[in-house]
């Protein structure tokens, strides 16, 4: 009957949100992943062994996920600030 | 091995490597902590705003991203059975040092703002966009660094034996 939201221990004010997690997670995987993907991938196959191009194009992808967690960051906070506050929990037992 | 490429060459290209890889690191680290510190002074009192903060940390990650490139970069060009000549030697060296000693000064700057920044933010939330331009003229400095580094290792050309 008690529910977890309302009580407040999944709350978005006190302790962890799992979806602030995951998407820190999910950008910490990107920066490592991207640019040297980035160089070995486009080493090959677009710039034909230019090794200077494809250090060029993984420095441009590294800011380019940097951009997206800017974006990310700002959504986050604009959603904080329209979505309406839980509830007030009553209790409706006697 | 002639006089050109003698067999001790490769020291300082591996070396240069090292330069890239682990000054350019500890700016990083340097930018991630000191930060990171203002972070945790700001989330105590607004943790809805931390996600925004986390940005000179970021940045701080790219940095480092920038002394792995060229890390990669320069190792690429050298193995046990490629002639590798001292100028070669001598380039590396010098790309890899720009690389590294740059993200260093670039990783300090970003820690010192991002920290101050981010206590700031907590009371004034203008203050976010001078923050997001400091940071960036700050990263651009370690951006200085990897287009010369790779101007460098462009202007080796054949390596002569």
């Amino acid at each position: 009957m008690v529910n977890a939201v309302a009580t407040g221990k999944m709350a978005p004010q006190q302790g962890v949100q799992p979806a602030v997690l995951y998407k820190l997670i999910l950008f910490a995987i990107l920066m490592a992943v991207v640019p040297i993907g980035t160089y070995f991938g486009s080493l090959n196959y677009m710039w034909n062994g230019s090794t200077t191009y494809s250090a060029i194009s993984a420095v441009v992808t590294a800011n380019i996920v940097l951009v997206g967690y800017v974006v990310v960051a700002f959504e986050e906070e604009a959603a904080y600030n329209t979505t309406p506050a839980p509830p007030l929990l009553r209790k409706k037992e006697q | 091995m002639s006089e050109l490429c003698p067999p001790w060459a490769p020291f300082f290209g591996f070396a240069g490597v090292t330069a890239a890889m682990t000054m350019s690191t500890v700016g990083a680290a340097y930018g991630t902590s000191k930060a990171g510190i203002g972070i945790a002074g700001l989330g105590t009192f607004r943790p809805e705003l931390i996600m925004k903060s986390l940005i000179p940390v970021v940045m701080s990650g790219i940095i480092a991203v920038y002394g792995l490139v060229v890390a990669v970069l320069i190792s690429s060009s050298i193995g046990p059975n490629q002639p590798y000549s001292l100028f070669a030697g001598f380039i590396h060296l010098a790309a890899g040092s720009a690389c590294g000693f740059t993200g260093l000064a670039a990783g300090y700057a970003i820690g010192i703002v991002g920290d101050a920044c981010v206590r700031a933010y907590l009371n004034e939330s203008r203050i976010f966009v001078a923050m997001v331009l400091i940071l960036i003229f700050a990263e651009v400095l370690g951006l200085y660094g990897l287009i010369v580094a790779l101007i460098l290792n462009t202007s080796i050309g054949d390596m002569v034996c």
